[in-house]
Order: C-alpha cells, then sequence, then structure tokens
C-alpha cells in the first residue's frame, strides 16, 4: 500500500462531494509493466555470469519485480549480455521475435553496445542495435552488478513514459 | 620413454621422418618434435596409435600461417606410457591438402573441420568436410595473414 499512497496524487482525484479513485489507465498498465519486468534465462558470453550475480541473493533483482523466464514467451525483457557473433544475431533476433509485446531490449556491455575489444573482428556484430531495438545500454567490461540494477531502473522510468498508444523508441 | 628412445623408434620405421629444429632465438621444444611429408602422415599416425608407442590420444590438432608455407601440427599424448609427441607437417599454401586422421583418432573430426574453416586445409578421406565455426556462408579463411573481412550487414 505503501507506493500506492505515495503516488496517491496520480490517482486520487477529488470530487465535489466527496472522493473517489480516477485511475490513469496509462499509469496503471505502465506501473503494472515496470513492476513485473521478466526478463528471458539468455545470456552469451562472460557479461551473463555477471548478469547471474544480480540473480543471486546478494543482488537480488527480484526486489523490483524481476524474474528471470525460461522461455520467450513468457518474457517481457531480454538482456543482451556479452559479444553478439554474427552466426548467433539470426538466433537473437528470433528469440527476440519469439517474445511478445511489449518487448525491451538492455545491451550490456561493450561488446553489445559496440563490439567492444572485438570491434575489428571478422566474426563479431558491431553493437546490438544492428539486430534488435535497443531500449537501455549498460557501459562496462563486464558492468558491476550495480549498473545492471541501475538500467532496470532507467528502463522502469522509460516505461513510465509510454502511453496506450505510443511505445517510446 | 624418452624423447631419444622415441626418436630412434620412429626413425627407425620411418626414415623419412626428421626432427624439427627450432627456430633461430627461439628455445627449444621441451617435447620431442618431429617434421615429416604430408603423404605419410595417415600411415605414420596409423602406426604411432597401434604400434608399440600407443600413442592413443590426440590432444591438438591446429594450423599455422608461416606465411611462406602452411603447417598443421599434431599434438600426441599417451595415456598408457605417458610420453608426448608433436608432428609438424609442412603444406603448400596455394594448395594445402592433407589425409584426414579421423579414422584413427576420432577426435581429429571436429579440429580437422576448423582447421579447414580457419585456414582452408583440406583433409581427403574426412566424412563430413565442412565449415564448423564461422557463420553460414562465410567466405574466406580469417586465420590466413592475407585475409581480409569483407563487410557485410553486421559491420
Amino acid at each position: 500500500m505503501g507506493l500506492v499512497l505515495d503516488k496517491a496524487p496520480y490517482i486520487i482525484e477529488m470530487m465535489p462531494g466527496g472522493s473517489y479513485v480516477v485511475t490513469s489507465m496509462d499509469w496503471v498498465i505502465n506501473w503494472s509493466r515496470k513492476s513485473s519486468l521478466w526478463p528471458l534465462s539468455f545470456g552469451l558470453a562472460c557479461c551473463a555470469i555477471e548478469w547471474m550475480a544480480d540473480v543471486g541473493s546478494r543482488n537480488d533483482f527480484d526486489r523490483f519485480g524481476v524474474f528471470p523466464r525460461p522461455s520467450p514467451r513468457q518474457a517481457d525483457l531480454i538482456f543482451i549480455s556479452g559479444t553478439l557473433t554474427k552466426k548467433m544475431a539470426s538466433r537473437v533476433r528470433r528469440l527476440y521475435e519469439q517474445m511478445a509485446e511489449p518487448r525491451y531490449v538492455i545491451s550490456m556491455g561493450s561488446c553489445a553496445n559496440s563490439g567492444g575489444p572485438f570491434y575489428d573482428s571478422y566474426s563479431v556484430v558491431k553493437g546490438v542495435d544492428k539486430v534488435l531495438p535497443v531500449d537501455v545500454y549498460i557501459a562496462g567490461c563486464p558492468p558491476r552488478p550495480e549498473a545492471v540494477l541501475l538500467s532496470i531502473l532507467k528502463l522502469q522510468e522509460k516505461i513510465m513514459t509510454e502511453t496506450i498508444s505510443h511505445k517510446n523508441d | 620413454m624418452t624423447n631419444q628412445e622415441l626418436l630412434t623408434k620412429i626413425a627407425e620405421k620411418f626414415p623419412a621422418v626428421a626432427e624439427s629444429k627450432p627456430a633461430a632465438g627461439a628455445l627449444p621444444a621441451f617435447n620431442l618434435t618431429l617434421e615429416l611429408p604430408s603423404a605419410s602422415i595417415a600411415e605414420v599416425c596409423a602406426w604411432l596409435k597401434t604400434g608399440e608407442l600407443k600413442f592413443d590420444y590426440l590432444a591438438s590438432l591446429s594450423g599455422v600461417d608461416l606465411k611462406d608455407k602452411l603447417q598443421v601440427v599434431y599434438h600426441l599424448y599417451s595415456i598408457e606410457l605417458k610420453h608426448k609427441l608433436i608432428l609438424k607437417v609442412n603444406l603448400d599454401r596455394l594448395n594445402p591438402e592433407l589425409s584426414s586422421v579421423n579414422s584413427v583418432w576420432q577426435a581429429a573430426n571436429w579440429h580437422e573441420r576448423e582447421a579447414y574453416d580457419m585456414f582452408g586445409v583440406k583433409f581427403t578421406g574426412h566424412p563430413y568436410p565442412e565449415r564448423i565455426l564461422t557463420a553460414e556462408g562465410f567466405e574466406g579463411y580469417p586465420l590466413l595473414k592475407d585475409f581480409i573481412a569483407k563487410p557485410d550487414q553486421y559491420d
């Protein structure tokens, strides 16, 4: 209830002769979306190990409603955690297309952002944004678990600015 | 078995096999390193495995680009007798072709496919001589010194 009371100005409107709750559809939908971002249990390289640290009890991103799912059909969010090779690119694209909308992408670490140390390689995609529309980028090689938590908070902020008719890109 | 004993036994059976001298300035190899003509590789490997030396384990099969020639390097180990051996085969850079040792050691299967993928070495007699690591439709052999990557939609 604490959260609802904090946000009371958004959802309660005083009416003449008394008060009743008027909810903004956008606010409620965005709030429920951001509060249960289920990422795909999916990893590409060493960043995935750091990502697993976020699943674990010390960092525990379940506090933000982030709870890994084993199937893309049940996932809202995909972390591209590591080096994306050209051979893997079409497979990642397929995983993304199997996710139900609304779906979000977080690019984790230097390799996913730009190819990183493998920029001159013959086999690495120079940034996952060549394949998927990325919502949040995390810097680092690998990013600290705290940076991954921050990326979730940033994505939640972004989700709160959406409307029913328009998703931010 | 010491390196000298190994060398004596192998040289008795195959006189064409010669000890590989380290390059100028390089440290001498710890294990016995032999160079042999490419035509004899299948015969020598079959004997090394089934003969008295019992090299039953192919630890590694890799390619090297030495600019003027290509080289395939075999690292062998005998689990029973606990001795090691390195074989080197020099190949023509323009037409690198070599018999497969897949029928001797199953481990050679993927290693030979990788050497083909990265260096273009063709292993005759391999059961599935296809690329193993690079993406579908990849052109060229990326670990050759003169390889230049062709940009695609991911670059």
